[in-house]
């Protein structure tokens, strides 16, 4: 082969070619038609099957008698929101942290980040009395928490030069399992408390949260865009620091207003509706072998696709156990694992074999 | 005479005690142990102190050579203080022997007995028991948690390949996986069962020392007995793991033979640990760390040491526990990390002064 | 004396060795040769029973090795593998005294004898001094001697080494060689090689075998095995092979097609 070609092979991972930019295209209008059909029809099934003219009805404008109507507007559409801005916010938490860690089992349930903001507002809920708003800000200084207690393990205890960064994703899943441990003893301390933390300490996906989310919707959304701001940049990073830092990116600046970003709107997230797992893990692993590596891609499709499988995982919970309707993050969390053995098996195991 | 062990030195120069039989004790490790155990000593006696019912050390002293105390500090000594300051040691002994083996078997010094999804399995089990069989007996318990592990394990090694060639870090990301299926089906039935049983469900997770009574020391009894068989047989084969399977065989260890071994040595001992208390994350992590920040360990005296560490570390966090008082009782997992995270970040920090000033 | 009779390895559904048959005569130092993916060090790995075998089977000493136990085979054979990883906390003394695992009755530690083989272990590789040290902070090339001298205190009729020289400089190379090469002779022990570079080959092994795609291609003693002929199928690259002062050197010169690369 001659070196020419080598060159341009180089740059067809940054750049994408016309042909893969048309398979792009595509990808993102399939995704986009799905997204819609999940919306609505999470809207019109459940319990009871809601007939679409009701729900277009109950989205523009919606009748105060009819019944259909009303519990599109008070219960479905809110828990499908909290859906949507919850699988958005954490598929792209998972592709910016496995971008920045190159690892690919990094996400905000693997790296202490949802197990710290799940402490904090149970904790201040329990020793303060904190209202919503109080919570969400616990949320939010948790999420660093969690992340920063997660790197300082790793860095004091994986003193070996581990390539794939594997002691962080240990250490952030040590964390999380005393934080889950403290925060389930702070949840028995107190058992009228109990009973109403108890679902949102798993991750509930519920209409009843709608407070939270009127309250912490813009922290997701400023979030995701300064992400998408920062893409091209955290692209580069992908090529290794040195790289990046060649190519005139402030890979410091960046990596922490990333970072910062990130936990943020996991943060938020957590404060809504609890630590919902996984979806940040599994969706990037989804979208890569469509989208290919480029951070802004892989976030556009990981936003559209997080928000379909949450949604369907939301609906999955409703409907296959009824009359029960599970927690959409237990759900999560139970697929999650699978995924996870998965993906160890694809990449390490597959790797070790030779 | 022929047994007393001989001083001399070792290959790389530090001074051992010798046996007949070739086997060597450094004699460095020899004055840690002993020097371990008077802090254990001294601390016991801190925790037996402890308490509303007032025992002066004198007393102890007393009561321990056979004499007989008035009838309240009779109940408290012998059926609450004793039965929790021996099963404190014990489960410390326990979970730090088999987090330090598993960090051999792992190759990872982040590896702890938790992330294998280990406890995680005996939680599962115990917990669909109680949901089951409200009823059953601690034998049962204590049973069905062992199978859980050795389910998990068996799944482990299954799931992996079972060969020799398996990286131990796939081992242990795999056990994280099952971990997490393992912990959300714990979450379903916390959430799921009536109140009163997800109450006692909880409660039984977050575990204590509060209801170490004399009879669940002799069912943790033979395990530690075990433990110590499981040190001398197990001991040599773990510096040889963290060479890599590859050199490991070529000196002459069996992977496929001792792998599942020593998979369920640490299977039984933390299995045993999480009945008796409910699961202690971090201590796997901590006291072998901290033994070897103390003294430079290999073989059997790592295991032996760090399992001394373990214990005084469970008994220094049940003291912490009971001294402070608050509305909200402190879970054992939560003092053990204020009093071990610091000492581990101190022996971290020193260690690094320690490496400057060499150069 | 090692034997390899008509064996065969596959990882998944490729062959990495197809019916290779060989032996690897006593007090000979033999050179592995081949390029990247060829088998060589696969061949170490199923001479040492670490692999499944599809066909065939390895003979030590007329026993085939798979009735052998580890233990058993780790006093006659001693491996040293490509890639050796040491925990941090471990000093080189530590490491050499690992190797007489295989010696050991049960529950009973080092006799005077393994002390003193340790001993002498670290002597002929000049670490003696070295000894307290730990061995990741040691540099490339004496951490590299640390573990020569951990395969020597094992003390086995037949050595296998999988590249011994990789990330060395010039010098180390050399003396690493240098130091393998006396122990075939004054030892008399049997010693099996993979290398890289053919012009250490030349000065160094009795023997070279040389491989590509799982086949061996040719073998036998060093002057009249590497040829331009042999090296050009072996590695398709054309190549000067010339006698210099009593030794010879392999200068390459030209790839010989262009499906090489491609």
């Amino acid at each position: 082969m001659k070196p020419a070609i080598i060159h341009d092979k180089n740059r067809v991972s940054l750049k994408p070619e016309r042909k893969t930019d048309f398979r792009l295209w595509i990808f993102f209008g399939l995704a986009t038609v799905t997204l819609c059909a999940v919306f609505i029809s999470n809207l019109s099934l459940g319990a009871t099957s809601i007939p679409i003219h009701d729900v277009t009805g109950a989205l523009f404008g919606p009748d105060t008698d009819n019944y259909n109507q009303i519990i599109v507007h008070y219960q479905r559409l809110p828990r499908t929101l909290i859906a949507i801005y919850v699988g958005a916010v954490m598929a792209s938490g998972g592709v910016i942290l496995q971008t920045l860690t190159r690892n690919p089992l990094a996400s905000t349930s693997t790296l202490g980040t949802n197990a710290g903001a799940s402490l904090f507002v149970v904790g201040g809920a329990f020793l303060f009395d904190f209202g919503v708003e109080a919570q969400g800000l616990a949320a939010l200084a948790g999420a660093f928490f969690g992340f920063f207690c997660c790197l300082s393990v790793a860095r004091m205890a994986g003193r070996s030069n581990d390539p794939r960064g594997l002691s962080l994703i240990l250490s952030g899943v040590l964390v999380s399992m005393l934080f889950v441990a403290i925060t389930n003893a702070f949840l028995l301390s107190n058992p009228m408390k109990r009973s109403e933390f108890l679902g949102w300490v798993t991750g509930n996906i519920n209409h009843a949260y709608i407070d939270r989310l009127s309250d912490f919707w813009w922290i997701g959304l400023l979030s995701l865009l300064t992400l998408f701001l920062t893409a091209r940049p955290l692209t580069l990073l992908l090529l290794g620091t040195e790289k990046a830092q060649s190519a005139g990116v402030n890979v410091k600046g960046i990596t922490r207003i990333a970072l910062a970003a990130t936990l943020l709107g996991s943060g938020s997230a957590v404060a809504i509706c609890g630590p919902v797992g996984f979806i940040g893990l599994i969706v990037p692993h989804m979208v890569r072998p469509f989208v290919g590596n480029n951070v802004l891609s892989l976030l556009a499709a990981s936003v559209l696709v997080g928000a379909v499988v949450c949604l369907i995982a939301d609906m999955g919970a409703r409907l296959f156990f009824q009359p029960y309707i599970l927690h959409t993050g237990l759900f999560m969390d139970l697929i999650g694992g699978v995924v996870f053995a998965f993906i160890v098996k694809r990449v390490y195991l597959a790797r070790a074999a030779l | 005479m022929r047994y007393l062990p001989t001083p001399g030195r070792s290959l790389d120069g530090r001074k051992v005690l010798r046996f007949e039989n070739g086997t060597e004790i450094r004699t460095q490790n020899l004055s840690t142990a002993l020097l371990l155990t008077l802090c254990i000593c001294l601390l016991a006696a801190v925790s037996v102190h402890l308490g509303q019912t007032r025992i002066s050390i004198q007393e102890l002293l007393e009561a321990l050579s056979g004499s007989v105390l008035d009838e309240e500090q009779d109940y408290a000594l012998w059926t609450i203080r004793i039965p929790r300051l021996l099963m404190a040691f014990m489960v410390g002994w326990s979970i730090a022997i088999a987090g330090a083996v598993m960090q051999s078997l792992a190759r990872n010094p982040l590896a702890d007995p938790g992330l294998f999804g280990l406890n995680q399995g005996a939680t599962t089990m115990i917990l669909l028991l109680i949901v089951l069989v409200p009823a059953a007996s601690k034998l049962m318990i204590m049973s069905s948690a062992l199978i859980g592990g050795l389910l998990v394990a068996t799944l482990l090694i299954w799931l992996v390949g079972g060969g020799a060639r398996t990286h131990g870090l796939a081992i242990l990301l795999m056990g994280i996986a099952l971990e997490t299926v393992l912990s959300s089906i714990t979450s379903l039935l916390i959430l799921y069962t009536p109140q009163e049983v997800s109450y006692a469900l909880a409660d039984w997770l977050a575990g204590s020392l509060f209801n170490a009574t004399a009879e669940n020391v002799l069912t943790f009894l033979p395990f530690f007995v075990f433990s110590f068989a499981g040190i001398l047989l197990i001991g040599p084969c773990l510096s040889r793991y963290e060479l890599g399977n590859d050199a490991a065989m070529a000196l002459g260890l069996s992977i496929r033979l001792t792998r599942p071994l020593i998979l369920g040595f640490a299977v039984l001992l933390s299995t045993a640990a999480v009945t008796s208390v409910g699961p202690l994350t971090f201590l796997g992590i901590l006291a072998p760390h901290i033994a070897a920040f103390l003294t430079p360990l290999k073989g059997r005296a790592r295991l032996f040491i760090s399992g001394l560490v373990g214990g005084l570390l469970v008994i220094s966090a049940d003291v912490l526990t009971r001294s402070l008082e608050s509305d909200i009782p402190v879970p054992i997992g939560l003092s053990l990390t204020l009093i071990g995270v610091p000492l581990f970040i101190l022996a971290l920090r020193l260690q690094a002064i320690n490496r400057q000033t060499q150069h | 004396m090692l034997k390899v009779r008509n064996i065969s390895v596959r990882y998944d559904k490729t062959f990495v060795l197809q019916e290779l048959d060989t032996e690897f005569k006593t007090g000979r130092l033999t050179a592995l040769i081949g390029p990247n993916g060829c088998g060589k060090s696969t061949l170490l790995k199923a001479m040492m029973d670490f692999l499944p075998l599809e066909t065939g089977e390895v003979l030590l000493n007329d026993h085939n090795i798979r009735k052998l136990s580890r233990k058993q085979m780790a006093r006659e054979m001693a491996y040293l593998p490509q890639e050796c990883q040491c925990p941090d906390y471990m000093t080189v003394g530590e490491l050499v005294e690992l190797a007489g695992y295989a010696r050991y009755a049960f529950g009973s530690g080092p006799s005077k004898r393994d002390r003193e083989l340790f001993a002498d272990a670290l002597a002929t590789v000049g670490l003696a001094d070295q000894a307290s040290q730990q061995v990741n902070k040691l540099s490339g090339g004496q951490r590299q001697r640390a573990w020569i001298a951990m395969v020597l205190a094992q003390n086995t009729n037949l050595v296998l080494l999988d590249e011994p020289v990789n990330h060395l400089d010039m010098k180390y190379q050399y003396a690493v060689l240098d130091l393998v090469k006396k122990l075939c002779r004054e030892r008399g022990k049997t010693v099996i090689v993979v290398l890289h570079d053919l012009n250490l080959a030349a000065a160094f092994a009795d023997e070279v075998l040389m491989m590509n795609a799982g086949r061996i291609i040719a073998k036998g003693s060093t002057d009249t095995t590497i040829t331009d002929h042999n090296v050009r199928s072996t590695f398709g690259l054309d190549a000067d092979i010339f006698n210099h002062n009593g030794r010879l050197v392999c200068l390459p010169c030209e790839i010989a097609g262009e499906t090489v690369l491609s």
